[in-house]
């Protein structure tokens, strides 16, 4: 029973970092919450492969990953921007780099670039933690990050500039 | 490349990913619904250990219990059927996997060492739930193909197994388009053999009334302390209100001796409240139950 509490109590206080990979991934809220609710149910299942109660976070959120990436198979439906949304994104001029927040300019990456993103700037992860989670190694992750921020700086000159 | 860094940190704390009410409450409903954690049951293995405990209880329960303590002596000849060990054991695993459904029913058989009716009547009962749980999942796995995703698990546990009373616990929990959970408790009387029911416990047909009353007492009193807990009681939008509890009810004694009344998921309660529990206090039942089950602790 305690088991069972300690468990429910960890998967609460990461919920929001559950969505937030699981959204960025699938990129609707439905479907993200498919993911995070069959992922909390295979967490329970395969509790016994965590070995660390410290590592609870990054073991939930590759199971996350893992589910979010069947889901999408399992669809068929490839999440990425089609091109017309990128070519409006791209012509948006500096009222969109003023207009979009950071979410905006996430929502319009690609992956993995979206996903290292959430990991790394919303849920305060490393990139070696964010390695564990996708898969990639190390030396992936930082440059999917640099490759990201590239992007990203292009689209929020404005509103960085104006900081 | 450090100051577009700070700035998107800085950009992502003051506009974070807030968790949408959905699916928050969509998590909590998962979480209600998780199978409780399986109490290990001590599956007997032939092994030189166990041969040794085994010889040890043996010993001590029929030969020197008996020649140090005339009170124990004389208990153990009230005792019908003490020293008639109830032992669980798997004796089948159904497990199928594939991409969208999983099946893992753990089957437990209750071994005695005498002929035990009450024991095979559980095993009788168990083995056919099983099987139709699994025959209706390949049923529906025939029928849905790749298209559908379900899953079923059974497991079991020892909730109880003294010289007085042993109880099985049952667990089976069904996800398709969504999940259930429902149980089973199976109770033996050691001191007669017996298979006990709810009713069994009781002098009077009365305590239908008297458990639904506390019951119903103890419901509104959590939705008076907690706003989001509901219960179906005295409401015009449900098909029927919970009322009082039928002989065949499942229960079961807690660590402290008090009856515990439980009841499935969907039974009395919207499915976020999960499989509700009501721990009975002693004064409540103390005038209705037989005198032989006063005090099980």
């Amino acid at each position: 029973m305690r088991e069972k509490e300690a468990f429910c109590e960890k998967v609460q206080q990461h919920e929001r970092a559950m969505y937030a990979l699981a959204y960025a991934m699938v990129r609707n809220e439905q479907d993200a919450g498919d993911v995070v609710s069959e992922s909390v149910l295979r967490a329970f299942r395969n509790l016994s492969t965590l070995r660390n109660d410290r590592s609870f976070k990054p073991w939930i959120l590759r199971i996350v990953h893992n589910t979010a990436v069947e889901l999408i198979r399992k669809n068929a439906r490839l999440v990425e921007l089609d091109d017309e949304e990128e070519i409006e994104a791209d012509s948006g001029g500096s009222d969109l780099a003023t207009r979009l927040a950071l979410r905006d300019a996430v929502e319009r990456l690609k992956q993995p670039y979206r996903t290292v993103v959430i990991l790394y700037y919303y849920e305060g992860l490393p990139a070696s933690k964010i390695a564990q989670i996708t898969g990639d190694s190390v030396g992936a992750v930082r440059q999917q990050l640099s490759r990201a921020r590239k992007q990203m700086r292009e689209r929020l000159k404005e509103d960085f500039l104006n900081e | 490349m450090n100051k577009f860094d700070r700035y998107l940190r800085k950009r992502a704390r003051e506009n974070p990913i807030e968790l949408p009410q959905s699916v928050r409450e969509r998590v909590d409903r998962t979480l209600a619904e998780l199978p409780e954690p399986v109490v290990p049951v001590r599956h007997i293995r032939p092994g030189r250990r166990i041969a040794i405990a085994a010889a040890c209880v043996v010993f001590v329960t029929l030969f020197l219990l008996p020649n140090v303590s005339a009170a124990y002596a004389e208990a153990l000849e009230r005792i019908p059927v003490l020293g008639d060990l109830v032992r669980v054991v798997t004796i089948r695993n159904y497990f199928y996997q594939d991409s969208n459904h999983e099946m893992n029913i753990q089957v437990p058989e209750l071994n005695t060492d005498t002929d035990q009716p009450a024991a095979q009547q559980i095993n009788s009962e168990v083995d056919e739930l099983t099987n139709t749980l699994v025959n209706r999942f390949y049923q529906e796995l025939e029928l849905s193909g790749t298209n559908g995703y379900g899953s079923i698990y059974v497991d079991y546990a020892c909730i109880t197994n003294t010289e007085r009373w042993f109880t099985l616990k049952l667990s089976v929990c069904e996800t398709a388009a969504s999940s259930n959970s429902y149980f089973k408790y199976y109770h033996i009387d050691k001191t007669t053999g017996e298979l006990i029911t709810l009713g069994d416990l009781f002098q009077s047909e009365r305590f239908s009334e008297v458990l639904g009353e506390e019951i119903r007492r103890q419901m509104q009193q959590q939705m008076e302390r907690d706003k989001e807990a509901v219960y179906y009681i005295n409401r015009s939008d449900v098909d029927s209100n919970f009322t009082s509890v039928e002989g065949t009810h499942n229960f079961y004694w807690n660590r402290d001796g008090e009856l515990v009344v439980p009841f499935d998921k969907y039974e009395v309660a919207p499915g976020y409240m999960g499989c509700p529990e009501f721990v009975i206090d002693r004064s409540v039942i103390k005038d209705i139950l037989k005198p032989e089950f006063s005090n099980l602790s």
